[in-house]
Protein backbone atom coordinates (compact mmCIF):
# COMPACT_ATOMS: atom_id res chain seq x y z
CA UNK A 1 0.00 0.00 0.00
CA UNK A 2 2.76 2.46 1.18
CA UNK A 3 4.78 1.53 -2.24
CA UNK A 4 1.85 1.83 -4.49
CA UNK A 5 0.61 5.83 -2.80
CA UNK A 6 4.04 6.56 -3.70
CA UNK A 7 4.06 5.88 -7.35
CA UNK A 8 0.39 7.08 -7.47
CA UNK A 9 1.40 10.04 -6.22
CA UNK A 10 4.91 10.54 -8.15
CA UNK A 11 2.61 9.20 -11.36
CA UNK A 12 -0.29 12.28 -10.23
CA UNK A 13 2.90 14.80 -10.31
CA UNK A 14 4.02 13.98 -13.25
CA UNK A 15 0.59 14.38 -15.04
CA UNK A 16 0.19 17.77 -13.48
CA UNK A 17 3.80 18.58 -14.18
CA UNK A 18 3.01 17.57 -18.09
CA UNK A 19 -0.03 20.00 -17.77
CA UNK A 20 1.44 22.61 -16.58
CA UNK A 21 4.54 22.26 -19.06
CA UNK A 22 1.69 22.69 -21.81
CA UNK A 23 0.12 25.81 -20.46
CA UNK A 24 3.50 27.16 -20.69
CA UNK A 25 7.40 27.10 -19.13
CA UNK A 26 6.51 29.75 -16.65
CA UNK A 27 3.29 27.78 -15.26
CA UNK A 28 5.16 24.83 -14.72
CA UNK A 29 8.72 26.72 -13.78
CA UNK A 30 6.35 28.20 -11.15
CA UNK A 31 4.45 25.31 -9.59
CA UNK A 32 7.97 23.92 -9.24
CA UNK A 33 9.46 26.51 -7.51
CA UNK A 34 6.20 26.84 -5.22
CA UNK A 35 6.46 23.11 -4.56
CA UNK A 36 9.85 23.20 -3.18
CA UNK A 37 9.83 26.19 -1.28
CA UNK A 38 7.06 25.14 0.52
CA UNK A 39 8.95 20.96 0.37
CA UNK A 40 11.74 23.15 2.17
CA UNK A 41 9.92 24.70 4.87
CA UNK A 42 8.04 21.74 5.78
CA UNK A 43 10.77 19.04 5.99
CA UNK A 44 12.33 20.55 8.85
CA UNK A 45 9.04 21.15 10.71
CA UNK A 46 7.74 17.46 10.05
CA UNK A 47 10.84 16.68 11.49
CA UNK A 48 10.84 18.00 14.50
CA UNK A 49 7.02 17.14 14.93
CA UNK A 50 7.54 13.50 14.22
CA UNK A 51 10.20 13.82 16.81
CA UNK A 52 8.22 15.29 19.50
CA UNK A 53 5.04 13.46 18.85
CA UNK A 54 6.66 10.25 19.03
CA UNK A 55 8.54 11.72 22.80
CA UNK A 56 5.45 12.55 24.17
CA UNK A 57 4.01 9.69 23.49
CA UNK A 58 6.23 7.62 25.41
CA UNK A 59 5.81 10.16 28.10
CA UNK A 60 1.62 9.79 28.22
CA UNK A 61 -0.34 7.31 29.89
CA UNK A 62 -2.32 5.79 27.13
CA UNK A 63 -4.70 3.92 29.48
CA UNK A 64 -6.92 7.23 30.46
CA UNK A 65 -6.80 8.43 26.61
CA UNK A 66 -7.82 4.62 25.60
CA UNK A 67 -10.84 4.87 27.79
CA UNK A 68 -11.66 8.01 26.58
CA UNK A 69 -11.28 7.94 23.22
CA UNK A 70 -10.43 4.60 22.30
CA UNK A 71 -11.76 2.25 19.43
CA UNK A 72 -14.11 0.67 22.50
CA UNK A 73 -15.26 3.95 23.51
CA UNK A 74 -18.09 4.15 20.73
CA UNK A 75 -20.26 7.47 20.07
CA UNK A 76 -19.12 8.48 23.92
CA UNK A 77 -15.41 8.93 22.66
CA UNK A 78 -16.71 10.51 19.33
CA UNK A 79 -18.44 12.90 21.78
CA UNK A 80 -15.69 13.54 23.36
CA UNK A 81 -13.79 14.10 20.78
CA UNK A 82 -15.96 16.28 19.28
CA UNK A 83 -15.90 18.47 22.16
CA UNK A 84 -12.03 19.00 22.69
CA UNK A 85 -11.20 19.09 18.44
CA UNK A 86 -12.59 22.81 18.92
CA UNK A 87 -10.29 24.02 21.00
CA UNK A 88 -6.66 23.40 19.70
CA UNK A 89 -6.07 27.15 18.77
CA UNK A 90 -3.31 26.21 16.19
CA UNK A 91 -2.18 25.44 12.61
CA UNK A 92 -2.19 22.08 11.10
CA UNK A 93 1.45 22.19 13.00
CA UNK A 94 0.34 21.56 16.17
CA UNK A 95 -2.51 19.61 15.16
CA UNK A 96 -1.54 16.97 13.34
CA UNK A 97 1.47 16.04 15.62
CA UNK A 98 -0.98 16.13 18.73
CA UNK A 99 -3.21 13.53 16.72
CA UNK A 100 -0.07 11.58 15.89
CA UNK A 101 0.44 11.56 19.78
CA UNK A 102 -3.16 10.44 20.53
CA UNK A 103 -3.11 7.42 18.08
CA UNK A 104 -0.07 6.20 19.42
CA UNK A 105 -1.58 6.01 22.77
CA UNK A 106 -4.30 4.11 21.76
CA UNK A 107 -7.73 6.95 20.19
CA UNK A 108 -9.65 5.17 18.01
CA UNK A 109 -9.83 5.99 14.27
CA UNK A 110 -13.37 7.48 14.75
CA UNK A 111 -12.92 9.19 17.05
CA UNK A 112 -9.69 10.80 15.62
CA UNK A 113 -11.52 12.00 12.62
CA UNK A 114 -14.39 13.42 15.01
CA UNK A 115 -11.41 15.24 16.79
CA UNK A 116 -10.18 16.44 13.49
CA UNK A 117 -13.22 17.58 12.13
CA UNK A 118 -13.90 19.77 15.25
CA UNK A 119 -10.66 21.42 14.64
CA UNK A 120 -10.98 21.97 11.43
CA UNK A 121 -14.24 23.77 11.25
CA UNK A 122 -14.15 25.33 15.17
CA UNK A 123 -10.46 26.52 15.56
CA UNK A 124 -11.77 29.50 17.42
CA UNK A 125 -8.04 31.12 16.34
CA UNK A 126 -9.18 31.59 13.21
CA UNK A 127 -12.52 32.34 13.52
CA UNK A 128 -11.14 35.10 15.79
CA UNK A 129 -8.35 36.20 13.63
CA UNK A 130 -10.03 35.67 9.89
CA UNK A 131 -13.42 35.14 9.99
CA UNK A 132 -14.88 37.42 12.63
CA UNK A 133 -12.62 40.22 11.04
CA UNK A 134 -13.18 39.51 7.65
CA UNK A 135 -16.92 38.35 7.36
CA UNK A 136 -18.69 39.87 10.56
CA UNK A 137 -19.47 37.61 13.67
CA UNK A 138 -23.14 36.76 12.72
CA UNK A 139 -21.43 35.18 9.50
CA UNK A 140 -19.80 33.51 11.88
CA UNK A 141 -22.55 32.26 14.25
CA UNK A 142 -24.52 31.44 11.50
CA UNK A 143 -21.32 28.51 10.00
CA UNK A 144 -21.07 27.46 13.44
CA UNK A 145 -24.10 27.02 14.39
CA UNK A 146 -24.51 25.18 10.88
CA UNK A 147 -21.25 23.00 11.72
CA UNK A 148 -22.40 21.73 15.14
CA UNK A 149 -23.52 18.09 14.17
CA UNK A 150 -20.51 17.81 11.61
CA UNK A 151 -17.54 16.38 13.61
CA UNK A 152 -19.87 13.57 15.73
CA UNK A 153 -21.18 12.61 12.04
CA UNK A 154 -17.59 12.36 10.43
CA UNK A 155 -16.92 10.02 13.30
CA UNK A 156 -20.23 8.02 12.67
CA UNK A 157 -19.27 8.41 8.94
CA UNK A 158 -15.86 6.79 9.81
CA UNK A 159 -17.68 4.05 12.17
CA UNK A 160 -19.15 3.21 9.22
CA UNK A 161 -16.65 3.09 6.82
CA UNK A 162 -14.75 0.99 8.85
CA UNK A 163 -17.38 -2.15 9.07
CA UNK A 164 -17.55 -2.22 5.32
CA UNK A 165 -13.62 -0.98 4.67
CA UNK A 166 -11.32 -2.66 7.48
CA UNK A 167 -8.45 -0.35 7.59
CA UNK B 1 15.23 29.43 -9.43
CA UNK B 2 14.18 31.66 -6.89
CA UNK B 3 16.72 31.28 -4.20
CA UNK B 4 15.48 29.44 -0.86
CA UNK B 5 16.46 31.71 2.06
CA UNK B 6 18.09 29.48 5.07
CA UNK B 7 16.42 32.47 7.13
CA UNK B 8 12.62 31.64 5.60
CA UNK B 9 13.12 27.91 6.44
CA UNK B 10 14.88 27.89 9.91
CA UNK B 11 12.60 31.09 11.52
CA UNK B 12 11.44 31.36 14.77
CA UNK B 13 8.60 28.97 14.61
CA UNK B 14 10.68 26.08 13.49
CA UNK B 15 13.16 27.25 16.61
CA UNK B 16 10.01 26.70 19.04
CA UNK B 17 9.02 23.44 17.73
CA UNK B 18 12.88 21.92 17.64
CA UNK B 19 13.17 22.85 21.51
CA UNK B 20 9.92 21.62 22.14
CA UNK B 21 11.28 18.46 20.69
CA UNK B 22 14.58 19.02 22.74
CA UNK B 23 12.48 19.27 26.02
CA UNK B 24 10.10 16.23 25.34
CA UNK B 25 13.28 14.29 24.28
CA UNK B 26 15.45 15.02 27.47
CA UNK B 27 12.20 14.18 29.23
CA UNK B 28 11.50 11.28 27.80
CA UNK B 29 15.19 10.12 28.19
CA UNK B 30 15.01 11.17 31.79
CA UNK B 31 11.18 9.63 32.90
CA UNK B 32 11.18 6.44 30.46
CA UNK B 33 14.71 5.74 30.03
CA UNK B 34 17.23 5.51 27.61
CA UNK B 35 15.74 2.44 25.73
CA UNK B 36 12.45 4.36 25.30
CA UNK B 37 14.35 7.39 23.56
CA UNK B 38 16.52 5.38 21.44
CA UNK B 39 13.09 3.37 20.24
CA UNK B 40 10.86 6.31 19.85
CA UNK B 41 14.45 8.18 17.75
CA UNK B 42 14.58 5.59 15.34
CA UNK B 43 10.84 4.76 14.80
CA UNK B 44 10.73 8.60 14.02
CA UNK B 45 13.71 8.51 11.99
CA UNK B 46 12.32 5.62 10.13
CA UNK B 47 8.81 7.08 9.23
CA UNK B 48 10.29 10.50 8.51
CA UNK B 49 12.75 8.65 5.75
CA UNK B 50 9.37 7.03 4.21
CA UNK B 51 7.21 9.48 4.07
CA UNK B 52 10.14 11.84 1.89
CA UNK B 53 9.28 10.48 -1.22
CA UNK B 54 5.45 10.88 -1.02
CA UNK B 55 5.64 14.18 0.77
CA UNK B 56 8.06 15.53 -2.28
CA UNK B 57 5.46 13.67 -4.63
CA UNK B 58 2.67 15.18 -2.74
CA UNK B 59 3.69 18.67 -2.63
CA UNK B 60 4.73 18.80 -6.33
CA UNK B 61 0.79 18.04 -6.94
CA UNK B 62 -0.10 20.72 -4.39
CA UNK B 63 2.44 23.39 -6.09
CA UNK B 64 1.22 22.57 -10.35
CA UNK B 65 -2.60 22.61 -9.01
CA UNK B 66 -2.14 26.14 -7.59
CA UNK B 67 -0.66 27.27 -10.58
CA UNK B 68 -3.08 25.60 -12.75
CA UNK B 69 -5.75 26.84 -10.69
CA UNK B 70 -5.90 30.57 -10.29
CA UNK B 71 -8.11 32.06 -7.62
CA UNK B 72 -9.70 34.27 -9.95
CA UNK B 73 -11.57 31.26 -11.82
CA UNK B 74 -12.04 29.58 -8.41
CA UNK B 75 -14.26 32.83 -7.37
CA UNK B 76 -15.91 32.96 -10.82
CA UNK B 77 -17.08 29.21 -10.33
CA UNK B 78 -18.72 29.12 -7.28
CA UNK B 79 -20.10 32.70 -7.93
CA UNK B 80 -22.07 31.76 -10.69
CA UNK B 81 -23.93 28.29 -9.31
CA UNK B 82 -26.58 28.31 -7.12
CA UNK B 83 -28.55 25.34 -5.64
CA UNK B 84 -26.96 21.97 -4.79
CA UNK B 85 -24.75 22.25 -7.89
CA UNK B 86 -24.04 25.71 -5.93
CA UNK B 87 -23.01 23.40 -2.91
CA UNK B 88 -20.91 20.88 -5.03
CA UNK B 89 -18.40 23.39 -6.99
CA UNK B 90 -18.47 25.26 -3.56
CA UNK B 91 -17.23 22.33 -2.22
CA UNK B 92 -14.61 21.14 -5.27
CA UNK B 93 -13.27 24.84 -5.11
CA UNK B 94 -12.70 24.47 -1.02
CA UNK B 95 -11.24 21.08 -1.74
CA UNK B 96 -8.18 23.05 -4.12
CA UNK B 97 -7.91 26.01 -3.07
CA UNK B 98 -4.28 26.04 -1.52
CA UNK B 99 -2.59 28.21 1.22
CA UNK B 100 -3.99 28.94 5.22
CA UNK B 101 -6.86 31.50 6.07
CA UNK B 102 -5.12 34.46 4.92
CA UNK B 103 -6.11 32.72 1.04
CA UNK B 104 -9.30 31.52 2.03
CA UNK B 105 -10.97 33.78 4.06
CA UNK B 106 -10.40 36.87 1.77
CA UNK B 107 -11.52 35.23 -0.89
CA UNK B 108 -14.78 33.93 0.75
CA UNK B 109 -15.26 38.15 1.40
CA UNK B 110 -14.89 38.60 -1.84
CA UNK B 111 -17.62 36.00 -3.05
CA UNK B 112 -20.14 38.06 -0.05
CA UNK B 113 -19.37 40.98 -1.78
CA UNK B 114 -20.12 39.64 -5.38
CA UNK B 115 -22.97 38.32 -3.99
CA UNK B 116 -22.20 34.86 -3.62
CA UNK B 117 -25.19 33.17 -0.84
CA UNK B 118 -24.48 32.04 1.87
CA UNK B 119 -24.98 28.44 1.99
CA UNK B 120 -22.24 28.42 -1.08
CA UNK B 121 -19.78 30.43 1.40
CA UNK B 122 -20.36 27.95 4.48
CA UNK B 123 -20.33 24.62 2.50
CA UNK B 124 -16.87 26.80 0.58
CA UNK B 125 -15.22 26.96 3.92
CA UNK B 126 -16.12 23.71 5.53
CA UNK B 127 -15.04 21.65 2.37
CA UNK B 128 -11.75 23.92 2.86
CA UNK B 129 -10.90 23.33 6.36
CA UNK B 130 -11.71 20.20 6.38
CA UNK B 131 -11.25 18.23 2.27
CA UNK B 132 -8.53 20.43 1.54
CA UNK B 133 -6.14 18.85 -0.48
CA UNK B 134 -3.09 20.63 0.50
CA UNK B 135 -3.46 20.64 4.28
CA UNK B 136 -4.17 16.37 3.29
CA UNK B 137 -1.22 16.64 1.01
CA UNK B 138 1.07 18.08 3.42
CA UNK B 139 0.10 16.62 7.01
CA UNK B 140 -2.38 14.38 7.22
CA UNK B 141 -0.82 11.68 4.58
CA UNK B 142 3.03 11.65 5.91
CA UNK B 143 1.98 12.02 9.38
CA UNK B 144 -1.00 9.28 9.40
CA UNK B 145 -0.53 7.21 6.32
CA UNK B 146 -3.19 7.24 3.37
CA UNK B 147 -5.29 4.51 4.39
CA UNK B 148 -6.28 7.01 7.69
CA UNK B 149 -6.28 10.05 5.02
CA UNK B 150 -8.70 8.03 2.79
CA UNK B 151 -10.96 7.41 5.00
CA UNK B 152 -11.25 10.74 6.53
CA UNK B 153 -11.71 12.30 3.35
CA UNK B 154 -14.47 9.77 2.33
CA UNK B 155 -15.83 10.05 5.84
CA UNK B 156 -16.13 14.12 5.76
CA UNK B 157 -17.07 14.27 1.74
CA UNK B 158 -20.69 14.84 2.71
CA UNK B 159 -19.95 17.61 5.46
CA UNK B 160 -19.75 20.60 3.32
CA UNK B 161 -23.19 19.83 1.87
CA UNK B 162 -24.79 19.05 5.27
CA UNK B 163 -23.16 22.44 6.85
CA UNK B 164 -24.74 24.46 3.72
CA UNK B 165 -28.15 22.62 4.20
CA UNK B 166 -28.51 23.50 7.81
CA UNK B 167 -27.47 27.19 6.83
CA UNK B 168 -30.77 27.36 4.58
CA UNK B 169 -32.68 26.41 7.90
CA UNK B 170 -31.37 29.22 9.46
CA UNK B 171 -32.78 32.62 9.67
CA UNK B 172 -31.56 35.33 7.51
CA UNK B 173 -29.64 37.82 9.22
CA UNK B 174 -27.87 40.41 7.22
CA UNK B 175 -23.95 39.28 7.59
CA UNK B 176 -22.73 42.72 7.34
CA UNK B 177 -20.65 42.55 9.93
CA UNK B 178 -17.81 45.06 10.80
CA UNK B 179 -17.19 45.53 7.35
CA UNK B 180 -17.61 48.52 5.50
CA UNK B 181 -16.94 49.26 1.60
CA UNK B 182 -13.11 50.22 2.01
CA UNK B 183 -12.71 46.29 3.86
CA UNK B 184 -14.47 44.48 1.13
CA UNK B 185 -12.16 46.94 -1.56
CA UNK B 186 -8.93 45.80 0.40
CA UNK B 187 -9.50 42.17 0.80
CA UNK B 188 -10.97 41.20 -2.69
CA UNK B 189 -8.42 43.09 -3.92
CA UNK B 190 -5.85 39.45 -4.27
CA UNK B 191 -8.60 37.39 -6.05
CA UNK B 192 -7.88 39.77 -8.71
CA UNK B 193 -4.28 38.86 -9.23
CA UNK B 194 -5.16 36.05 -10.10
CA UNK B 195 -2.56 33.68 -8.13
Amino acid sequence: MTASATVFLWGLALMLGAVALRRGRDTARRGLEISVERLSGIIPRIAVALLTAGFVAKLMPGEPIAALIGPESGWRGILVASLTGGFVPAGPIISFPLVVVLYKAGAGIPQIVAFLTAWSVFAFHRVLIYESTLMGWRFSAVRLVSSVILPPLSGLFALGLMRIIPV
Amino acid sequence: MKRISLRGIFDGSFWVFAGLAAATGTACYLVAGPTAFWESFRDDAELFILILPKLAAALLVAGFIQVLLPRGKVARWIGERSGLRGLAIASGAGMVTPGGPMTSFPLVNALHAAGTGRSALIAYLTSWSTLGLQRILSWELPLMGVEFALLRFLASLPLPFLAGMVSRWLPEVAIAGPLDDAATRTAAEPVDRDG
